[in-house]
């Protein structure tokens, strides 16, 4: 078979924009951009960096604004806010992406596009901001496939659904909430957090460049 | 008569012949089974060949149609799909589950379908941590446990795809637009059942001619009516994965 679109010894960049739709409390918005080297058809290594979005969801905000609601009475009876506890801000990676599948597609009949399925992974670390204090270095893998429709042999539209994991500190701590008789909290110490694993899923879209 | 007999008989064997070289190409140009009767006669009203002696002078990819069938065609065939299912969007809870359709092609790349899911619930850990320090989520955001609709769905990419250059596969690309109802709740709160809108994409990558694997990515928005705030827009985003079987087989048609 003959490929219009070849990786071997060939650089891509890929700028990427990503939404976390299963993040309970932070801004679900985060960017991307990678540098990958493909030294055959099929394999290819490479680093990357994430940019995690500030401020809170829209339940974060919920929470924080509108506090927690009793079902039955439907009156406030606490509020916490999630923007106390250290949040994700940025992550870099070094990658192994693995290009095991190529074809072509035809769009009613006119259109005539080169693709490829893809799959990476990424092991690294992730910076979380936590107020003014310095950051805090967590351990982090970020790994997905993704598919690339090329427009020529240097251009495609990229995208895909990934998984981000990490170790670090779980928002959820009783001093950051109150009842609507309190005063609001002040911000706690990091090592006041219990250390957890997370998962987060990420649907991602971009564009990607061969040079 | 005897001419254009002639001209039928070796257009059927340059057909035969090239479709059986291009067996392992991804050459999607001229492949559909819908154009076969409109491009054939084209063909012949424009043979450039006078006589049988001419034919030597045709050049095969511009004067000699080369039409493949589609590998798992669709047009008057009904499928039946049994995925499983889950919910991306849920920020405080899981909800794995069983989704179905079924579908019939009324045109090679149009259809409509009956879909349904049901999903299941179990609480994150952020839900479970939250209930921990007294702030209780679970009873006040709703879930869409369940769904029946019915969509139109849109087909309008065609692809094939190789795995190392050695084996190739046939699949389609299509879009779902439609709505249908929603089954929404709340922990220890009644099932009520609310207007949905729901839109989609999805692959299907033929097996054999009537075996498919497919996946779908649907986003429903749910109207809610019994929210705490009044009316409200209730989105979930469902990613599943399962097969697809297509009735009459191909093969029999």
């Amino acid at each position: 078979m003959n490929r219009d679109v070849t990786l071997s010894n060939r650089v891509e960049l890929r700028i990427s924009h990503a939404l976390r739709t299963d993040e309970p409390f932070y801004s679900p918005y985060s960017s991307s951009a990678s540098l990958a080297f493909y030294w055959n058809e099929s394999h290819g290594i490479g680093i990357s960096g994430l940019f995690f979005f500030p401020g809170l969801s829209s339940t974060g905000n919920l929470l924080k604004k509108d506090g927690v609601k009793k079902a039955s009475t439907k009156k406030v009876d606490s509020y916490f806010d999630a923007g106390l506890a250290p949040a994700p801000f940025v992550a870099g990676f070094v990658n192994y992406q693995f290009s095991p599948l190529y074809g072509k597609i035809s769009i009613t009949k006119t259109l005539v596009f080169n693709f490829a399925l893809y799959s990476f992974f990424g092991l690294g670390v992730m910076n979380l901001k936590h107020g003014d204090s310095p950051l805090v270095t967590i351990p982090a893998s970020h790994f997905g496939i993704g598919q690339r429709f090329y427009f020529n042999r240097y251009f495609a539209l990229d995208g895909g659904i990934d998984f981000l994991l990490y170790y670090g500190a779980n928002p959820v701590l009783g001093s950051l909430k109150w009842t609507p008789e309190q005063n609001a909290p002040v911000r706690p110490a990091y090592s006041a957090f219990k250390k957890d694993i997370f998962l987060r899923f990420l649907a991602r879209v971009g564009i990607t460049i061969l040079l | 008569m005897k001419l254009i007999k002639n001209l039928l008989f070796v257009f059927f064997i340059s057909v035969s012949v090239f479709a059986e070289a291009q067996e392992g190409d991804l050459d999607l140009k001229n492949e559909d089974v819908e154009s076969t009767d409109a491009a054939f006669l084209e063909k012949v009203k424009t043979l450039k060949a006078k006589k049988l002696s001419d034919l030597v002078h045709l050049s095969p990819f511009s004067d000699v149609a080369v039409i493949q069938r589609r590998f798992m065609p669709k047009t008057g065939r009904v499928a039946a799909s049994l995925s499983s299912t889950f919910t991306l969007s849920s920020e405080f809870f899981l909800n794995p589950g069983v989704e179905g359709h079924l579908t019939y092609h009324f045109l090679e790349k149009h259809a409509v379908e009956l879909s349904g899911y049901y999903v299941f619930t179990t609480n994150r850990g952020v839900t479970n941590d939250l209930a921990k320090i007294g702030a209780n989520v679970s009873e006040l955001l709703p879930i869409a446990n369940g769904f029946v609709g019915l969509t139109y769905k849109w087909m309008p990419v065609y692809g094939k795809i190789a795995f190392y250059n050695q084996q190739i596969l046939a699949f389609d690309t299509f879009f779902n637009f439609g709505g249908g109802m929603s089954a929404v709740k709340r922990r220890r709160a009644p099932i009520v059942w609310e207007p949905v809108a729901t839109a989609g994409i999805g692959q299907v990558f033929a097996i054999t001619r009537d075996l498919g694997l497919r996946w779908d990515l649907r986003w429903h928005m749910t109207i809610e009516t019994q929210s705490i705030s009044g009316v409200s827009l209730l989105n979930d985003i469902l990613f599943s994965i399962g097969l697809s079987y297509y009735y009459p087989s191909a093969g029999l048609r």
